[in-house]
């Protein structure tokens, strides 16, 4: 398993959606405990600091509020940006490579060149799939011209050979898989 | 029942029972242009030859350039030695008379 850097925007967006939510969860603890415990809270911190912590203390569930709402949207435009293989579709953990590129870009490439590579896969198969078939049609049609001929043993044989040949390469293409597709 | 081959843009046909076997061009070696080629074809010697010297009506304006057969059918043995000739491609569905 190798864990890849992942790309700026989505790490930005990570730990802003995190410290959001952290501060978020501060300032509605400040926000409830300030009614009942303002005097008691404030004389823990410096004078020039609680001076700026008033307001946040005044309007707490306001501002918890407003961080719960970056941390939210943090956390939505960061599943925007995660390319499509770096999400867990399966039980397992599944940690991909990102490119640093734009996702549509990303997926794109990553596209056609998984197309390109199961194109090459499928064309090998099929010419082979192809030379075994042909040479099953002329053995038999080698037999059938002689068939009680010196090499009539061998052309049956051969050809059952290239059907057998054949029908492991159709299991092959049936079994084909690319990128668990 | 007859086998429809073609052989430089010539289109022949021929009985069944006359072919014994079918045998790759590739699986010779040195075919080139000639009256007739002689090779060991099983063990026995075996007159390599163009259809039209089978076939002497045809004529030759007709007849494309030469070029490596992709078959040689190896014809009914008649006398010593056998015959064989030149085949570019063939049918293999076979046509009833």
């Amino acid at each position: 398993m190798t864990r890849k850097k992942m790309p700026p925007t989505v790490s930005f967006l990570k730990y802003l959606g995190l410290l959001s939510f952290i501060i978020g969860i501060v300032l509605t603890y400040i926000s409830v405990k300030s009614y009942s415990l303002t005097v008691e809270y404030l004389q823990y911190f410096p004078s020039w600091f609680s001076w700026d912590l008033k307001p946040v203390i005044q309007e707490g569930s306001i501002f918890s509020a407003v961080f719960f709402a970056i941390a939210y949207l943090s956390s939505s435009l960061l599943y925007r940006f995660l390319p499509v293989e770096s999400r867990n579709m399966s039980d397992n953990l599944m940690i991909k490579k990102i490119e640093s590129e734009s996702g549509e870009k990303y997926k794109e490439k990553n596209f056609s060149k998984n197309e390109q590579k199961f194109a090459e896969i499928i064309h090998e198969k099929l010419d082979s799939l192809s030379k075994q078939l042909d040479g099953a049609r002329h053995d038999l049609f080698n037999l059938m011209l002689d068939i009680n001929g010196i090499h009539s043993a061998d052309d049956a044989q051969k050809s059952l050979d290239s059907l057998e040949k054949s029908i492991a390469i159709i299991k092959d293409l049936k079994k084909l898989k690319v990128d668990g597709k | 029942m007859k086998i429809l081959f073609q052989r430089r843009s010539v289109s022949y046909s021929i009985t069944k029972s006359e072919v014994t076997r079918v045998v790759r061009g590739e699986e010779l070696d040195s075919i080139f242009e000639a009256v007739f080629l002689v090779r060991i074809l099983d063990g026995h010697p075996t007159l390599l030859l163009e259809p039209t010297n089978l076939f002497p009506e045809i004529n030759d304006a007709a007849v494309s350039p030469w070029t490596k057969p992709n078959y040689i059918f190896i014809l009914q043995r008649d006398g010593d030695a056998g015959r064989a000739v030149f085949v570019d491609s063939f049918d293999r569905r076979l046509v009833y008379d």
